[in-house]
């Protein structure tokens, strides 16, 4: 027993030391290398050195679906107030229904539905002149996951893991907690050409059993110490096997896949088990499924995840075409958990390498829908960015007097994808994938890191 | 040809000319490849983005004269002079206007410095740029900067015979000496032959992706045949297995990048008969349908002339039928379509020729010699294509379920009118009850019985005076005088008795069992009764006149019609023609208006008309009435559904899953109604007003994408001396008063029009008085585009839901009625009239609804409707007999040549691209199609020939791949310039000539192949036995041995299940759920989801159905290993597994044996013996759920030998 327990070891070290020198050669990949791998198989998510020191090692996007309200939340317009009912795009003009409220030490303006975000003020880099293709929620939200309008491309998770790979390999690299799914679905988190481990894990917050929360995560049939003892008779033979066919770096990697996989039954189940947080964290964040996704965010990265994207909630619940003051409630259930999440993440010393990006497909019009609704908005809106490399305290960019358009410094999604990609370490022109004769990127031929965010 | 010669003149003077300023400080050398890379990462796109939407030669003046979208643009410079002076970066204005020194360039922001530099160094390597007529003015065969004979792909097949080699004795075939050649040249030798078990197995799992049985093992290896011999049987055998076409068909799959629904969630379209193509796919390998023909059918099986009947051949379509369909709405569409249509050629191009070409979809290929003209001479031909569903079944099938259907029909119909002409009979023999009814309705209305349960109170009343429930709440309604729909006052004449009588008795009183009382109710009763009969006459001289065919139509056809109500789309013709009476009771949707029609005196459809109802609806009066003039008809357009106006919701941003009733029009439309015809009718008392209102108007479907409409209402009357224009009484737009003012021969809306209706969802409500003196009512949708547009229709299906007439049915003057007698005999009084509808109509309270009539039948009538039913039931079982399974396919649209869309933007069209099929690939043949349809065909023809240079190699490697693991040439969908070079050129060009002349069999290639030496070597030599020469090729480009590959996902959950016993081999049919524990299943037939993949797939590497995949990953991550150790699935079959040992044989011994024989065709070694023995010696604890034989058998299952093959 000891003695097996001794060779897997060994073979471990051995898998770890073949398999982990893809480095930056494998993030500069085209089909060829592909072919290789197929062939010759390796560990693709180990973690590989980025193109250059990285700002954040960790990505946590907190996904509003549905799309919030610019005017309403981060750009205040006092100008909608004058213009109110006058017709603008779409409708009238409808200013918003809350007030703003100067916060921290930058001054910088927040809704009043944000009063404990608005504490945190001082970490927010606020840009307020996104631009998207399209003010529609399919087409958006693939543009903001992967880059382009259509299910063809692999979302910025996939991207992430492809070039850095990630650094707990007992859990999956790249996890999407949303209760339900959010409109579209999978595709947002798909790897597309690149290859399947890239994928996103969709674990549903909604209903959190951690012995669930991953598929096959638990072993309903044996306790531990008889699957270990089973795992051992697999391994045996698969030693054998491998003894009379020579070295295989195929079946090594099997076997090593199979030991990780013992060991992630404990450590994901782990991971994913927020009843093991204090009473005072638990507090912080206060209740809902959207706190506890955010708690577990925190204890992804803290265990080396690389991306945690976090969708707010099922369907498009941003999606104020009736009410805006629909918001109110969106806010409510998020505000407490994300000014908690910044905060435990600084107390962790996690809040300098990890950078977390807020926001939705598009925003919504300055104009009203109906009496009280806006609807979708892609010329000009709002995200916010914080954490490892971002100038905490600054708005970046700014939309025309009445909300409509970005007009200054303005920043595309693929301009975003570029600054996001950079402050991972990453220059968006050379993480590239060649597929069908061509490297594709992220940022496909577009995007510019706005370097005057980063810290 | 002097003309011309002399123009070729010219034009080449003047190249030189403006040559010349660069010549002075570059020599006109030929850019570099690095150059040009250089030109189309940094530079090509900032021009597209930045500058070519003020310079470019497609606008009619570029601004400044400048154009940047052709190097000779670039090189011309603008009005003010040259822009670039090459090398030389302070003379050239290009730069100085970048920086924004001089005219600041672009305006709508400096750009970043990064791109400024790139610019820079643009200029000094001389400003290289392949635009040279890069885009032809007119279509021309490719004209390009590449030199397309070079690349060993585009070459004819090579006639290699095989080569000579030292070691005779090794080849068993000619494959052999072409392999055995290039290792003698690098010094090697093929290793030892594989064994007859390992052998066997990996034939096994490479034909049919199952292990062999123990039996089939042991007669292989008991063959005293050859080796050669013995092996071609089992080869011979699993070719002829139909589990071949399950393995290899869904090699196809992965290319054709099927799947059965779509990414997105919003109106996706479906494909719930896609597995009819996936058939299809497995029946064509297992047929060895040639290649060519496998190809044609897939591309234009409908279009080819064949002996197998259409019906074949239609689910072959699904190739392109059940592709990805993107989103699309407003705004989205143009995008969307071209990504549509990008899928369809790709995904042909990249899996028959290996081909990258929507690389050229936004600029000339890079690399391979393939222009934009050839991408977009492509995607005409998809784009003159459209999705149809099309039977699967034989047209004597389809014909018969028409027949079945058409018979029912038939006799639905017959049910129904026999049930109609029964009703109307009851309800005269109902008369005499009116006077129980008047007594049931007063005793209901007893106030103190009321009070308790009202519903209880009628089924008592009902049962006790033996009254149909639903007339005595009809009666009870009646009675109380509710107004009818949109009536404003209710008193009914003739049940002024009635008031009196209520007047009389005490309210609070229940006087149910008061004789008097009683006897004053029935006295009201006996009263109104008198009153219906003497309608009798009138009634039958309606019916006489009409004849039987009032209303026979489905009930579910019928509009409702309420006492004072007119529904106007009732008034459209229907098939039963065009009476009055089929006008009161139907409302059947694509039935048309036609001029001269029941009510109708004008209607103009669209297309043509604009004059009459143009941009900004200005109109004339020759639209509203008073003209002879002929128009198109309007049909009550369906959108292709029945039982209502489309609000289907397909088409409109919003959703809008409704059916109307009313009118729908095409934009562009207009209805008049004669409002004097419709009360010369009888329909409408003259000395009533009139109210005209709409419930619903708006867009409902918006086939163009980004349509708005208007709506106008024009009341009207002609003026008393012909020539004049009619006068305009009242008028509105989209529901609210409109000004009209009149100009010399037409009239206009005046001031500020209110905003379109777009196809958004939202409606607006009409409501307008009629004065008495309107004579004409016109309806009118437009489109609305701006002024001045070529084509101002830009909407579609325009509806006025519930558009009606209402007037006060009680008449307000109590005179008598003054029209034209419509009808013969004397018209009724209008009292009489009123009465009449209540009591008759089909909400009258004389009237049981059809449905209910059967409970009043008896005797004869009760026997007739029973057969009838009969009938209707055989009916009803012999079409539902009939299956008509509908195939997702494609027909062929209007043939149309694609502009080029410049930078792939569709916004941005360029010159048309004739439907062709490169030249490269058609021996430099660059005739555009003629086709008058798609040019599918002869898109089909020019791919399936035997002169195309790719067809043949690129499927003969993707076949070697499926032996080997990988191909001759390792990147299977690349064979342009950045693929990689074939390992053994030869050896493909040979197989690829053998397979043509074979007549593209594919089951022949496979046996070539595998009757090899090459195929038979072993894949796990031992390291003694490994060279230099062969340690050096270590990824085995020279097949010195075979490659050992992990079964893809669904050969080993198929293998899983087979060796437990549990494995179903039913071929074909509708997918089914992999997630589902107790789907046993092959793999294959499990639904393929691009919305979301099927968890078990997703972990395996299975391609992303959403793009196709010419080659799958293989991945090794801890997550397949939970599904190995965790999942349901496995448990169960390691279960089974242990069930199936303990049921065959008896000892642990035997046990290990027989797992061993089942999972690896083989006995187990000494020590795997005993380990096995020393496991199962072992007791399981308390809390463990398996016993140690399902443990073992989990591990077994679990293990790599079982993943793998050698």
């Amino acid at each position: 027993m000891t003695q097996s327990m001794i060779s897997r070891r060994d073979m471990l070290t051995r898998s770890a030391a073949g398999f982990g020198m893809l480095g930056l050669a494998s993030v500069l990949s085209d089909e060829r290398r592909a072919t290789a791998e197929s062939t010759l198989s390796s560990d693709p998510l180990a973690p590989k050195a980025p193109h250059f020191t990285a700002k954040a090692k960790h990505l946590i996007f907190l996904f509003m679906n549905g799309g919030p309200s610019h005017v309403d939340t981060l750009d205040p317009k006092p100008e909608l107030v004058k213009q109110a009912g006058k017709p603008g795009p779409g409708g009238n003009y409808l200013p918003s229904p809350f007030k703003f409220h100067q916060c921290g030490e930058c001054g910088l303006p927040i809704s009043e539905i944000y009063p404990h975000l608005g504490e945190q003020m001082d970490d927010l880099c606020v840009i307020r002149s996104m631009y998207t293709s399209t003010p529609n929620h399919e087409p958006g939200l693939f543009m903001m996951n992967s880059g382009t309008q259509q299910p063809t491309r692999p979302c910025m998770g996939s991207w992430l893991n492809y070039g850095l790979g990630t650094e707990n390999q007992n859990l999956p690299g790249f996890v999407v907690l949303c209760p339900g799914k959010p409109v579209v679905g999978p595709a947002l988190w798909s790897n597309s050409f690149l290859p399947g481990i890239y994928q996103g894990t969709h674990i549903n917050n909604g209903q959190l059993d951690p012995r669930k929360v991953i598929s096959h995560i638990n072993n309903q049939h044996l306790p531990p110490t008889e699957q270990r003892r089973l795992l051992d008779l697999m391994q045996k033979m698969n030693q054998e096997h491998l003894a009379t066919r020579g070295a295989d770096s195929q079946l090594e990697a099997r076997i090593g896949s199979l030991e990780m996989a013992f060991r992630m039954q404990f450590e994901a189940q782990d991971a994913f088990d927020i009843t093991r947080e204090s009473e005072a964290t638990r507090k912080l964040y206060g209740p809902g499924q959207f706190a506890d996704g955010c708690l577990i965010a925190r204890r992804l990265v803290e265990r080396g995840v690389r991306t945690v994207q976090l969708f707010y909630g099922s369907g498009q619940p941003w999606d104020a075409h009736g009410d805006i003051k629909d918001h109110v409630r969106d806010a409510k259930n998020s505000d407490q958990a994300i000014a908690a999440l910044i905060r435990d993440l600084k107390s962790r010393g996690l809040f300098e390498e990890t950078l977390i990006l807020w926001g939705g497909e598009f925003g919504r019009t300055p104009t009203a829908q109906g009496a009280t609704g806006r609807n979708h908005h892609a010329t000009g809106f709002s995200m916010w960015l914080a954490g490892g490399g971002v100038k905490g305290g600054m708005a970046y960019g700014a939309t025309d007097e009445l909300g409509v358009k970005a007009v200054e410094n303005r920043m595309s999604v693929h301009d975003l994808h570029a600054t996001m990609l950079h402050l991972m370490g990453i220059d968006h022109t050379k993480l590239t994938y060649r597929y069908s004769g061509r490297d594709f990127r992220l940022t496909d031929v577009y995007g510019e890191v706005a370097h005057s965010i980063l810290a | 040809m002097m003309r011309h010669a002399l123009r070729c003149t010219a034009f080449v003077i003047s190249c030189a000319l403006t040559n010349a300023g660069l010549n002075a400080a570059e020599p006109n050398a030929a850019p570099t490849a690095e150059q040009l890379e250089f030109f189309e990462a940094k530079i090509r796109p900032v021009l597209v983005k930045h500058c070519y939407e003020c310079h470019s030669s497609k606008l009619a003046a570029p601004r400044g004269g400048l154009r940047l979208d052709d190097r000779d643009g670039v090189l011309k410079g603008g009005d003010s002079g040259p822009i670039i002076v090459a090398g030389d970066l302070k003379k050239s204005s290009l730069l100085a206007a970048l920086r924004y020194e001089e005219a600041e360039m672009p305006p709508k922001g400096k750009l970043p410095a990064a791109v400024i530099a790139d610019f820079e160094r643009w200029v000094t390597m001389g400003a290289p740029d392949p635009r040279v007529a890069a885009i032809a003015p007119n279509p021309q065969p490719s004209t390009l900067n590449h030199q397309p004979s070079a690349h060993w792909s585009f070459q004819k097949l090579t006639k290699a015979s095989p080569p000579n080699v030292k070691n005779a004795q090794w080849p068993r075939n000619d494959i052999d000496r072409f392999v055995l050649a290039k290792l003698e040249e690098a010094g090697a030798q093929p290793v030892a032959a594989a064994d007859r078990r390992t052998l066997i197995r990996r034939a096994s799992f490479d034909l049919i992706g199952l292990p062999p049985e123990p039996e089939q093992v042991a007669a292989f290896l008991n063959d005293p045949a050859s080796d050669s011999d013995a092996f071609a049987k089992v080869v011979d055998e699993l070719l002829r297995s139909p589990h071949y076409g399950e393995r290899w068909g869904r090699y196809w799959l992965d290319i054709a990048r099927y799947g059965e629904d779509q990414a997105h969630t919003f109106k996706a379209r479906n494909y719930p008969q896609g597995y009819l193509y996936r058939d299809w796919v497995v029946k064509a390998f297992n047929d060895d349908l040639p290649y060519d023909q496998f190809l044609i059918e897939q591309i234009a099986g409908d279009l080819v002339n064949h002996d197998r009947p259409l019906h074949e051949r239609i689910p072959a379509l699904g190739l392109f039928a059940l592709g990805p369909v993107y989103y699309q709405d407003n705004g989205e569409k143009d995008k969307a379509l071209a990504d549509e249509w990008d899928d369809r050629v790709d995904t042909l191009v990249r899996g028959t020729q290996a081909l990258t070409i929507s690389c050229a979809r936004c600029h000339d290929h890079k690399f391979d010699p393939l222009t934009m003209a050839d991408y977009y001479g492509l995607l005409g031909i998809f784009a003159s294509t459209q999705y149809q569903e099309r039977p699967a079944v034989s047209q004597d099938v389809v014909l018969a379920k028409q027949q079945a259907d058409a018979a029912f029909k038939q006799q639905q119909l017959e049910v129904d009118r026999y049930l109609a002409t029964q009703a109307r009979n009851v309800r005269e023999k109902l008369i005499p009850e009116i006077p129980q009814y008047v007594v049931g309705a007063w005793r209901v209305m007893n106030p103190l019985k009321k009070k308790a349960n009202e519903k209880k109170v009628v089924t008592d009343v009902a049962k006790q005076l033996k009254l149909n429930e639903d007339l005595l709440l009809r009666w009870v309604a009646y009675l109380e005088e509710k107004p009818a729909s949109g009536a404003v006052k209710s008193e009914r004449p003739y049940l002024a008795g009635w008031r009196q009588l209520k007047k009389q008795q005490d309210a609070n009183v229940d006087l149910s069992d008061d004789k008097a009382a009683l006897a004053e109710a029935t006295a009201v009763g006996e009263t109104l009764r008198q009153q219906a009969e003497s309608l009798l006459p009138h009634r039958a001289a309606l019916l006489q006149h009409f004849g039987e065919e009032v209303a026979f139509l489905l009930e579910s056809d019928r509009a409702t019609i309420a006492p004072g109500v007119i529904p106007l789309g009732n008034l459209f013709d229907d098939v039963s023609g065009s009476q009055l009476s089929t006008a009161l009771a139907s409302d059947v949707f694509k039935s048309t208006a036609k001029e001269g029609g029941l009510g109708i005196a004008r209607v103009a459809q669209g297309w043509g008309h604009q004059t009459s109802i143009a941009t900004g609806i200005s109109f004339n009066f020759k639209s509203l009435g008073s003209d002879d003039a002929k128009h198109g008809d309007i049909v009550n357009d369906g959108w292709d559904v029945s039982g209502g106006i489309s609000t289907t919701g397909k088409r409109t941003a919003a959703n809008l899953p409704r059916t109307e009733q009313g009118i729908g029009m095409h934009a562009n439309a207009l209805i008049t109604f004669d409002l004097d015809a419709i009360r010369r009718a009888g329909l409408i008392p003259v000395d009533r007003p009139l109210t005209f209102r709409v419930d619903r108007a708006g867009l409902n479907d918006d086939a163009f994408g980004s349509g708005s409409v208007h709506l106008a209402i024009i009341a009207s009357r002609p003026q008393p001396e012909n020539a004049e224009l009619d006068a305009i009484l009242v008028a509105s737009v989209n529901g609210q008063a409109a000004k009209v003012e009149k100009g010399d021969d037409a009239y206009y809306f005046a001031g500020e029009l209110p905003p379109p209706l777009r196809g958004d969802g939202k409606f607006v409500e009409i409501t307008i008085q009629l004065p008495a003196e309107a004579r004409y009512l016109t309806l009118v949708a437009t489109g609305a585009g701006k002024a001045g547009e070529e084509n101002s229709i830009s909407s579609d299906h325009a509806v006025f839901s519930g558009a009606r007439l209402e007037y006060e049915p009680v008449g307000s003057s109590g005179g008598s009625p003054d029209s034209p007698a419509a009808i013969t005999g004397e018209p009724p009084a209008l009292q009489d009239a009123l009465l009449y509808s209540e009591l008759f109509s089909d909400k009258g309270v004389l009237a049981i609804a059809s449905k209910d009539i059967a409970n009043y039948l008896t005797d004869e009538p009760a026997k007739q409707l029973a057969s009838l039913n009969k009938t209707l039931d055989e009916r009803k079982q012999a079409s539902d007999a009939i299956k008509v399974l509908m195939a997702h396919a494609v027909s062929d649209g209007q043939g149309a040549d694609m502009p080029v869309y410049l930078a792939g933007d569709p916004r941005k069209k360029g010159p048309l691209a004739p439907r062709s099929f490169p030249a490269i690939l058609r021996n430099g043949d660059s005739t555009p199609f003629k086709s008058s349809g798609s040019g599918r065909l002869e898109l089909a023809r020019a791919i399936a020939s035997p002169d195309n240079p790719l067809t043949a190699r690129v499927f003969v490697n993707r076949i070697w791949a499926g032996h080997f693991g990988v191909g001759l040439v390792r990147t299977p969908s690349n064979f342009g310039t950045l693929g990689e070079r074939p390992t053994h050129p030869e050896l493909l060009d040979w197989l690829a000539a053998r397979f043509i002349s074979s007549g593209w069999s594919v089951k022949s290639l496979h046996r070539e192949i595998m009757l090899s030496a090459t195929y038979r070597l072993s894949s796990s030599p031992p390291p003694s036995e490994i060279s230099n020469a062969q340690a050096t090729d270590a990824d085995n480009h020279l097949l010195w041995r075979m490659n050992r590959r992990r079964l893809e996902v669904e050969p080993w959950r198929d293998s899983v299940l087979a060796v437990v016993g549990n494995l179903d081999r039913t071929l074909g049919g509708p997918s089914s759920n992999l997630s589902n524990g107790n789907n046993r299943r092959r793999t294959l037939y499990g639904f393929v989801s691009r919305h979301q993949l099927d968890d078990l797939l997703r972990l395996f590497d299975f391609p992303d159905p959403n793009i196709t995949a010419g080659q799958r990953t293989v991945t090794t991550v801890p997550l397949q290993q939970l599904f190995v150790l965790n999942s349901d699935f496995m448990i169960a079959q390691a279960r089974a597994f242990a069930a199936r040992l303990t049921r065959e044989v008896s000892t642990d011994d035997l046990r290990v044996h027989r797992a061993h024989a089942l999972l690896f065709n083989r006995s187990p070694s000494p020590q795997e013996l005993q380990l096995g023995l020393d496991f199962l010696a072992t007791t399981k604890s308390e809390s463990a759920k398996l016993t140690v034989l399902e443990q073992y058998s989990l591990a077994l299952l679990g293990s790599n030998e079982f993943a793998f093959v050698d």
